[in-house]
């Protein structure tokens, strides 16, 4: 995942997890607490709309009550009772009952749609406010068996007389005596009882507070107009729990089915449940409009953070990119010019810098590698053009410096044999000065390629037996003779690791000078040593012969520098210069020491790690 | 065998200075009975394949033994060689090639290119007497060439 990616997703959880969380919580137990708010609502309204329905029927009772206990309508009662149809006080006293009791307690003026006395033994209407109902029995009807004995209130029936629903109180009218005279019964008006009931609260649109019977039939209208009462039947959980006798809370689908939260209450008096509810869709109304908003704002807030931590994320790795794809360019290509180039002043804009820097330091070492191999080129060639050069220039000294030479000695020999007896002493004299000179200058020609060729071979390093090499070297320089006059002392030599045959040239040069410088002397000492020291080893030749002013040391290694005549000691002055070249090409030092008269030392080293 | 063509010797030298004393040599040693001598490459190239002013020449009569000096104006001595030993014809001639210097680069490039010997003309008179006389000796009467 790239680091941008990584950054927004990170800004999106953090900000977004939190609100989420925080947002869900607030949902869940602002939903608790409203329904539990609902909840005690509901309840409460269901306990209040019993007491009112209990209050409304006691209020009934005793109103009947009251009715049956007054005197006219006592005494009224009993004349019919007692005197039956036929007589016309029967008449007159129903009259009397009808227009003076019963009517004025009908609606609108009283409470009652219906009001009846009762005869107790037939169960006869005797006197009604409704006339047609005179004549008709209720001898079945259960609220005149109980009213007989005392007030009761008949739940809602359907009354076979009537042919419609009813709810009945009943009350029995005695005589002073508290003999059943009659019994006293009023209809209820199940209008009223809908107004009661569905009465709202006001708190919402939606409750609704409803009496279903054990039949499960509305008993009083849920919404008030809608004609249910008694005309369709209801079986939601709440209806159901409440007509199985119990009281509770649940949250169902109601007989619309719309879920609501349901509070149901048995009424065992009146045998029915009395029923609230409330859609659940307008008790959560307030937090689900909440969490609708909530749900908004987190996600107008999920966009921001999210165009944020992007924007964020982008001034973050583009300069990173910028890196990313300089440092491949540098790696890839080599295009050390390219620039990062940035004036952040934060940790990715102090690397960029550092990578420009770097990348600068890079080229110039670079350039001037890159210089420096190139003049290297160029030395190496020059210096290759030189020795080639150098080659052919020996090559042609040592060609057409010879030929003449060769002619030279060539013709002063003919002169010899041919023209002998032509020359006197002094003519074959001066013809052999001419050979020898002849021959001096090819020696010379000879050491001095030698010597040149010394610097320009390339060395074929090799270990030596030093030691053995010195004793070869003046066995091969020395005859028999010169052997007894020379006492020739050889240390133990370090062995070296050096090219061999210039090493023996060395040998030779040194110990044929040591020999020559000593030839006048009755006892020749030539001593060889040789010892480590710091890195090095330092070999030295010592012999007691002339020896040589140190005032003239500088000359000693110059090429035909001598410091004695060719008379005394014969030689070109090229041996010394050789030396000091081998042993320089080795990494070496040479140097010398000397006293007229009492000898010298030369001194060489050599490195002990071997040729550099 | 014509007398004309029959030579022993063809000495290849552009000093004649050098060529009169390899003659002196040879003559000493008794063995200076047929010997030319041509001055540089292109001649001794003419000599050897039998064109130019030698064009009377039989090359199935070549020299017995070819002195050859590397260093020659016009065609250098390992020009000559090549041009001898890649020649089916010539090929088994041998060829000595003397020069003045041991330090000649072309040493090397010329036993490559199938001299049958290297000698450098000493300058001491008797050493060169004798070198030559030793190669005369040598390859026209020990050496037996191809029948």
């Amino acid at each position: 995942m790239k680091v941008r990616s990584r950054i927004t997703l990170l800004f999106v959880l953090l900000a977004i997890v939190p609100v989420v969380v925080v947002g869900f919580m607030a949902y869940y137990t602002g939903r608790q607490s409203i329904e539990q708010v609902e909840i005690n609502h509901l309840v409460s309204t269901n306990l209040m709309k019993s007491s009112e329905l209990t209050r409304w029927i006691e209020s009934n009772q005793q109103r009947m009550e009251e009715l049956a206990q007054r005197p006219l309508l006592v005494q009224y009662s009993d004349t019919m009772v007692r005197f039956g149809p036929a007589n016309p006080v029967y008449d007159l006293s129903r009259q009397a009952l009808e227009e003076e009791h019963l009517k004025p307690r009908i609606k609108p003026a009283g409470g009652f749609t219906e009001m009846s006395v009762i005869s107790p033994d037939g169960g006869i209407i005797l006197a009604s406010s409704d006339e047609m109902q005179e004549g008709k029995y209720y001898s079945n009807q259960r609220f005149f068996a109980e009213g007989k004995a005392h007030t009761y209130t008949q739940g809602v029936f359907y009354s076979l007389p009537l042919q419609q629903t009813t709810m009945m109180v009943s009350t029995p009218i005695n005589d002073s005596r508290e003999k059943l005279v009659a019994v006293l019964a009023g209809r209820l008006d199940l209008g009223d009882l809908s107004s009661i009931m569905s009465a709202q609260s006001g708190l919402s649109r939606s409750e609704k507070t409803y009496l279903v019977n054990k039949s499960n039939f509305f008993v009083t209208e849920p919404y008030s107009g809608q004609g249910y009462a008694l005309k369709k039947t209801v079986r939601t959980q709440g209806v159901q729990a409440g007509l199985a006798g119990q009281d509770g809370v649940a949250f169902y689908d109601d007989y619309r089915n719309i879920p609501v939260i349901g509070a149901y209450k048995w009424l065992p008096q009146y045998n029915m449940c009395l029923v609230t509810e409330v859609d659940q869709a307008e008790a959560y109304a307030p937090i689900n409009s909440m969490a609708g908003t909530m749900i908004t704002i987190v996600s107008v807030l999920a966009l921001l953070v999210l165009a944020a931590g992007f924007f964020l994320a982008r001034t973050i790795t583009r300069p990173l990119a910028r890196l990313v794809a300089g440092a491949a360019e540098i790696g890839r290509h080599g295009h050390l010019d390219r620039k990062i180039g940035t004036d952040a002043r934060d940790e990715i804009g102090e690397l960029s810098r550092a990578f420009d820097r770097m990348a600068n330091e890079l080229k110039m070492t670079t350039v001037s590698i890159d210089e420096l191999e190139h003049r290297v080129h160029e030395r190496t060639a020059q210096l290759e053009a030189a020795n080639r050069e150098l080659e052919a220039f020996s090559y042609s000294v040592s060609h057409d410096l010879r030929a003449p030479l060769r002619a030279i000695d060539g013709y002063t020999r003919i002169l010899l044999e041919d023209y002998q007896p032509l020359l006197d002493e002094e003519g074959k004299r001066i013809c052999s000065v001419i050979s020898e000179g002849a021959h001096k200058m090819s020696d010379l020609i000879d050491d001095l390629l030698t010597f040149s060729r010394l610097g320009r071979s390339a060395l074929n390093p090799s270990s030596i037996d030093m030691e053995a090499m010195a004793k070869a070297v003046f066995q091969e320089l020395t005859t028999a003779q010169d052997r007894k006059r020379i006492d020739f002392q050889v240390e133990a030599l370090p062995p070296v690791l050096a090219d061999p045959a210039l090493l023996k040239q060395v040998w030779v040069n040194l110990l044929s000078n040591s020999i020559k410088f000593s030839r006048k002397k009755r006892r020749a000492v030539v001593r060889v040593r040789g010892e480590r020291s710091d890195g090095e080893i330092v070999y030295s030749v010592k012999d007691n012969g002339v020896g040589f002013d140190m005032q003239y040391v500088d000359k000693l290694f110059g090429v035909f520098q001598r410091l004695h005549s060719v008379k005394d000691f014969d030689g070109n002055g090229v041996g010394l210069a050789l030396v000091q070249r081998v042993v320089h090409r080795h990494g070496g030092r040479v140097w010398a020491e000397g006293e007229i008269d009492k000898g010298a030392t030369f001194y060489f080293t050599l490195p002990a790690q071997g040729v550099i | 065998m014509s007398h004309m063509h029959a030579v022993d010797v063809l000495l290849v030298e552009d000093n004649q200075q050098d060529a009169e004393l390899t003659i002196r040599s040879l003559r000493k040693h008794k063995l200076a009975n047929n010997v030319s001598v041509v001055e540089d490459g292109a001649e001794a190239l003419d000599f050897v394949f039998c064109r130019g002013k030698f064009e009377q020449r039989d090359i199935n009569h070549p020299p017995r033994v070819i002195f050859l000096d590397l260093k020659l104006p016009r065609v250098g001595g390992l020009e000559v060689l090549r041009a001898i030993k890649q020649d089916a014809r010539t090929r088994s001639v041998p060829v000595v090639v003397v020069t003045s210097s041991r330090e000649d680069p072309d040493v090397k490039a010329a036993y490559e290119l199938g001299a049958n010997s290297y000698v450098v003309k000493p300058v001491d008179f008797e050493s060169f007497t004798e070198a030559i006389g030793n190669l005369g000796l040598y390859w026209l009467l020990i050496n037996q060439p191809p029948k």
